[in-house]
């Protein structure tokens, strides 16, 4: 344990490098991710020019849900975005290779291989819209409280983490899996607003089948009204717990059918 | 680069082949465009639920002059007109300015931008047939189904392409300047992020421009972006008095003008500056 966070350090510290390095790429995906989650405020703040709430949720309520919503995927984005090439490259040329030749855990690599500095953006439009709704009370802070969002933001990471390896990890079996990992992660667009709104499949697909719900609308529900702990952020963290078994127990029997592209 | 005039027959034989092979890339490869397409429509669908509860939790039946069935066919419409208009130009200059492949296209005796065009030119006429084709009988469809809703005038429809070949050129030439960039930095990928997410917004794909505030409506005039989506989906909408309707698609050809002057001045500029790594 003490070697993996010695090893972790070390490949923290080298992209700290790469990212003087190249500060103005750093800039240019901060803006782009900032911007494109950015709009959807602005959309909202538009359209309630119009409504006085949408089906019973006020604006500021919105704003904290939808801004609760980015710290999860950010920190998630920010630790694991390495998981997309799996199922992008690795597999289909080969170059697992290298994780298998090291003795240091092929998972613990993988995520150590490459940072992702652009998830800054996610997370500052996250921790501004949050600030933002402890600022006008939308929500209040007390000990309980921060002590259950650290819980209930890591977990929520832990859920975005293990669906994107459970569909990465497919990759060993048909090689390229980009497409469906692509398909499974942008269902947690839905997860941006109440999920009230949406039609009973939708509902069904993002609580049961592809979990989001619980990782932004959920927890985010609690803190708006602070009922019903046990189904929402009690929920997550078990949620998290069972995803993250199973995702990684896949991704375990894909090492096992690995077979590496011939020269 | 300047050669002997070639007829424009000539010219539609030589470059040719580039529409066909982009067709042909995109059928071999097109099981992960269908999910990207499919993938992309989960957007829409979230934009399509939200309007559906905006409507219910308003008092009155139209917001800004939109019915919610307007609304849900400015929201389809828009991403079939976004998906043909899309062309990827950047992308594609930026991946040959970093392997490299720039310099050899250069040499070729074939005109750099007309290539790019006629590539860009296979997108269009593949997405036309897929999303756009499908997406557009299931809404004319559900439409006529849930609220007796017939789609617009052959006359109408007629328009809306002659406006969306208009936005595709603008956008062509829009990101063909856009993609320049990738001569001063590598990271095409966040580039295009940021420039997607600034368009999806600009160009009133993801809300109609009628709900910004007048002033910024104001403003919106002067920009080319209303031209690379709104106007067509306005036209199909027949939310457009006659008249306006010809002056829109003025305005349209006014920024092809001008987008064409300024992609052929920065391409100037930029092939001077230009330093290849190997070859």
């Amino acid at each position: 344990m003490r070697r993996y966070l010695h090893l972790y350090r070390v490949f923290a510290g080298q992209f700290m490098k790469s990212l003087i390095q190249s500060k103005v790429d750093f800039l240019i995906g901060l803006i782009g991710f900032f911007f494109s989650q950015m709009f959807g405020i602005i959309f909202l703040s538009l359209v309630f020019k119009q409504i006085p709430n949408l089906n019973g949720w006020t604006f500021e309520q919105l704003v904290f849900i939808y801004g609760f919503a980015q710290i999860p995927r950010g920190i998630d984005h920010f630790l694991t975005d390495n998981i997309w090439m799996l199922a992008m490259r690795y597999v289909i040329r080969g170059e697992f290779d290298r994780f298998l030749l090291r003795p240091i855990n092929p998972f613990f690599q993988l995520i150590c291989d490459r940072f992702q500095a652009d998830a800054l953006g996610e997370l500052i439009v996250g921790f501004v819209l949050v600030g933002v709704s402890v600022g006008n009370h939308t929500v209040t802070i007390t000990v309980g409280n921060v002590v259950l969002f650290v819980i209930s933001v890591l977990t929520g990471a832990l859920i975005y983490t293990a669906i994107k390896l459970l569909f990465a990890s497919l990759a060993f079996w048909i090689k390229d899996s980009i497409a469906i990992l692509q398909v499974a992660y942008e269902t947690s667009d839905f997860a941006k607003y109440p999920i009230s709104i949406y039609a009973k499949p939708i509902r069904f697909l993002l609580t049961y089948m592809i979990p989001f719900a619980f990782v932004a609308f959920f927890p985010a529900s609690y803190f708006l009204t602070g009922k019903n702990l046990l189904t929402t952020i009690g929920a997550e963290v078990l949620i998290a717990f069972i995803a993250w078994l199973l995702a990684y127990a896949v991704f375990r029997k894909g090492l096992t059918v690995y077979e590496s592209a011939g020269n | 680069m300047e050669q002997k005039k070639q007829s424009l027959r000539q010219k539609f034989r030589i470059y040719k082949p580039f529409t066909v092979c982009r067709i042909q890339e995109q059928l071999a490869y097109k099981w992960s465009f269908y999910l990207f397409i499919f993938s992309s429509l989960f957007c829409v669908f979230v934009v399509y639920y939200l309007w559906k509860a905006i409507y219910n939790s308003s008092s009155s039946a139209t917001i800004n002059g939109f019915t919610l069935n307007e609304m849900i066919v400015y929201i389809f419409m828009s991403f079939i007109t976004s998906n043909l208009v899309r062309v990827g130009v950047t992308r594609d200059i930026g991946n040959e300015v970093v392997e490299g492949t720039i310099a050899m296209n250069l040499i070729k005796p074939i005109h750099y931008q007309t290539r790019l065009f006629f590539s860009s030119l296979g997108n269009l006429l593949f997405r036309f047939l897929v999303p756009g084709i499908p997406v557009w009988l299931i809404l004319t469809i559900c439409q006529y189904q849930t609220a007796g809703q017939l789609p617009p005038s052959p006359f109408t429809i007629l328009l809306y392409l002659l406006s969306a070949i208009l936005s595709f050129g603008i956008m062509f030439l829009f990101d063909f300047c856009f993609g320049l960039l990738a001569f001063y930095t590598t990271y095409i990928w966040g580039l295009n992020l940021a420039k997607q997410a600034v368009l999806s917004f600009l160009t009133g794909q993801l809300i109609p421009l009628a709900f910004f505030p007048t002033s910024v409506q104001k403003i919106f005039e002067f920009l080319p972006f209303a031209s690379m989506n709104y106007t067509p989906v306005m036209i199909y909408l027949n939310k457009m008095p006659g008249e306006r309707v010809f002056f829109s698609m003025g305005v349209q050809l006014v920024w092809l003008v001008i987008l064409y002057l300024v992609a052929h001045g920065l391409w100037k500029r930029v092939t001077k500056r230009i330093t290849i790594l190997g070859g």
